[in-house]
């Protein structure tokens, strides 16, 4: 069942998201061309295609930030409306315990918001790697030593590790969020107005009360300590184990905003 | 169309009635085969549970008999028929006899209006 | 066994009482109307058992089984709203309502879906109010579930529509089933009624078949329900 739940979520989410990523991966094409052909410097003298440019970076970035932050608007909006709203007599009466219920959007939405990042990622990599070809043979040589060169650091500093834990960790950190934004909609939901005022206020004081215990748990973000360490020359497994423990703490903290959330469905829903 | 019913007399007894008039009106013909409850049931548009009350009378009273595999059927007998079409219409005449009382027609006057109207 | 049972049933609201402790016992092969006023304690009655509120106390069983996936998978629902997704195609809706209720009789579905002339691939979105009236009936109809509930299924509907609507009831619900239908316009649904429950802020206070209303009172239960709830 909770396959099911995951599968029908996943699909009414795409059919908002994707129209918006793939426009968004056209754009950044359309922005890498502009950039492999050197179409800017070559029509300088161009006023109205000049101006052109000018729109289609700030809405090629946009859009690259924007896709992500549709994915959790999108996440939220059909949580509250499948749930709360008049879809819920049939969302809420389908033979589905809660757990899979929850289990399935909280999977899907994440899939969603990872797919948003990665997506955001790929364009950015489209329009670097334009940049890139448009570079003179020498900038070419002088950007491949640079790039061996980090390589080389990365391997000696065991930052494959660190990336390995670091997508692990994001991973993680956006079922974490999901499952947030599914708690405060939730808690939104148990009063009978300003409902969207008290999931945001929910959000920050659960934020606010999860750095703190963050910071009793002497967990800090682990690219911070990185780059303090890098400077001092120290060994990486240091911070390798300080992730590990950041990433056991997101996990709890998702483990235990999930059963509350479930038992926030199953004991208080109250439609209409 | 819905069948309607008055309002103080139970639906099932009301449908006896009617399939009765249907039977005797020669709508049935002995022999036929009646519709099942349920078919029935939704022409009427009442519930089918009623309209099996109604059939059950109809089987006690001799009027339609059950055949085990094939359904439900009017009486071949005709003498039950004829008493039927009397008892129905003894129904009718008390009905009317009592309505012309009222308005305060004698026993003479009632049988004078009906024959005169029939001949009108 | 019941098919379906409450003790104690009570619902609150703060200081509001929906529901009053009510006890009662149902058996499967009835057609039951609930009938009250608007705000009697109907809706609240209907939502709890299938799930969509928590009992402030009491306790209540379908089948025997508290209420949870067990029960959901045996109960029809037909609510006073519109729940269609908007963005399925009727086909994907039919698709989706068989893939969670094991119960669904799509074929049945698709055959009372023919006389409104729709092609399966038209998105619900574009249906006008009516039809999608007409497709949440048949398709909760086309359940063969152990429970239905329908609530104010004739209510700010025409004549003729709810003809179809009893007439589409009578023909399709499963006949070992219990079906209740919960209604203020009681002329209409009387006929096919076997049971009768009169429901009057929070309370039960009459249950009783409809032909022995009609023959202890001498009245129709349309009648008596007039004179029940009299302002």
């Amino acid at each position: 069942m909770l396959i099911k739940i995951f599968k029908y979520d996943f699909l009414e989410s795409g059919r908002k998201l994707l129209p918006g990523i793939l426009a968004m991966l056209l754009l950044s094409l359309a922005q890498g061309i502009v950039l492999a052909y050197n179409l800017v410097k070559k029509n300088a003298v161009n006023g109205s295609l000049q101006i052109i440019f000018g729109i289609l970076i700030v809405v090629v970035t946009a859009f690259i930030i924007g896709i992500i932050i549709a994915a959790m608007i999108i996440q939220i909006t059909q949580y509250n409306s499948t749930i709360y709203g008049a879809r819920g007599h049939l969302t809420n009466v389908l033979p589905v315990n809660t757990s899979s219920m929850l289990g399935g959007k909280l999977l899907s939405a994440s899939l969603w918001v990872l797919i948003s990042i990665m997506v955001s990622g790929i364009a950015i990599a489209i329009i670097f790697g334009c940049l890139f070809l448009n570079l003179g043979a020498h900038d070419q040589e002088g950007a491949r030593q640079i790039f061996s060169q980090l390589l080389k650091q990365a391997r000696e500093y065991g930052f494959f590790q660190l990336f390995a834990q670091a997508v692990l960790g994001t991973v993680i950190g956006i079922v974490e969020l999901v499952i947030t934004l599914y708690l405060c909609v939730s808690l939104g939901q148990l009063v009978s107005k300003m409902k969207v005022l008290v999931g945001i206020i929910a959000f920050f004081v659960i934020s606010f009360i999860e750095s703190k215990i963050d910071s009793l748990l002497q967990v800090q973000n682990s690219f911070d300590k990185y780059h303090g360490l890098v400077e001092k020359h120290q060994d990486v497994s240091v911070v390798i184990n300080n992730g590990w423990s950041g990433i056991i703490v997101s996990l709890a903290f998702a483990v235990i905003f999930f059963f509350i959330t479930r038992w926030l469905l199953s004991r208080t829903l109250n439609l209409e | 169309m819905p069948w309607t019913f008055e309002n103080g007399i139970p639906i099932y007894r009301q449908l006896t009635r009617r399939i009765m008039v249907l039977i005797a009106s020669g709508s049935y013909k002995p022999g036929d085969k009646l519709p099942s409850v349920r078919d029935l049931a939704i022409e009427a548009g009442v519930n089918p549970n009623t309209m099996q009350r109604a059939y059950s009378e109809l089987e006690q009273s001799g009027v339609i008999y059950t055949e085990r595999t094939s359904g439900r059927y009017v009486t071949d007998d005709l003498k039950k028929l004829t008493a039927l079409r009397i008892d129905l219409s003894t129904e009718e005449i008390s009905r009317l006899y009592s309505e012309l009382e009222k308005l305060g027609l004698s026993d003479d006057e009632i049988r004078k209006a009906v024959i005169d109207y029939k001949r009108n | 066994m019941n098919r379906l049972s409450c003790t104690n049933l009570t619902k609150r609201y703060g200081r509001l009482t929906a529901l009053n402790g009510i006890t009662l016992e149902l058996q499967p092969g009835k057609i039951i109307g609930l009938l009250g006023p608007n705000g009697s304690g109907k809706t609240t009655f209907i939502k709890l058992f299938n799930g969509l509120l928590q009992p402030t106390a009491g306790e209540l069983l379908i089948d025997g089984m508290p209420i949870g996936p067990d029960t959901k998978a045996e109960v029809a629902y037909l609510p006073d709203n519109d729940f269609l997704p908007e963005y399925m195609t009727i086909k994907g809706f039919l698709d989706y309502y068989e893939d969670f209720f094991k119960d669904f009789d799509r074929k049945r579905a698709e055959k009372l879906l023919e006389p409104l002339g729709l092609p399966l691939s038209q998105k619900i979105k574009t249906c006008s109010k009516g039809t999608k009236e007409k497709i949440r009936l048949i398709v909760t109809l086309s359940r063969r579930a152990k429970v239905y509930f329908l609530d104010e299924p004739i209510a700010g509907v025409d004549p003729a529509a709810r003809e179809y609507i009893l007439k589409t009831l009578v023909e399709n619900y499963a006949e070992d089933a219990v079906v209740i239908l919960s209604t203020h316009l009681i002329s209409d649904v009387e006929p096919i009624l076997d049971d009768v429950l009169f429901i009057k802020n929070g309370n039960i206070v009459l249950h009783e078949e409809t032909d022995s209303i009609r023959e202890r009172t001498g009245k129709s239960v349309d009648e008596l329900f007039r004179e029940e709830f009299r302002c």
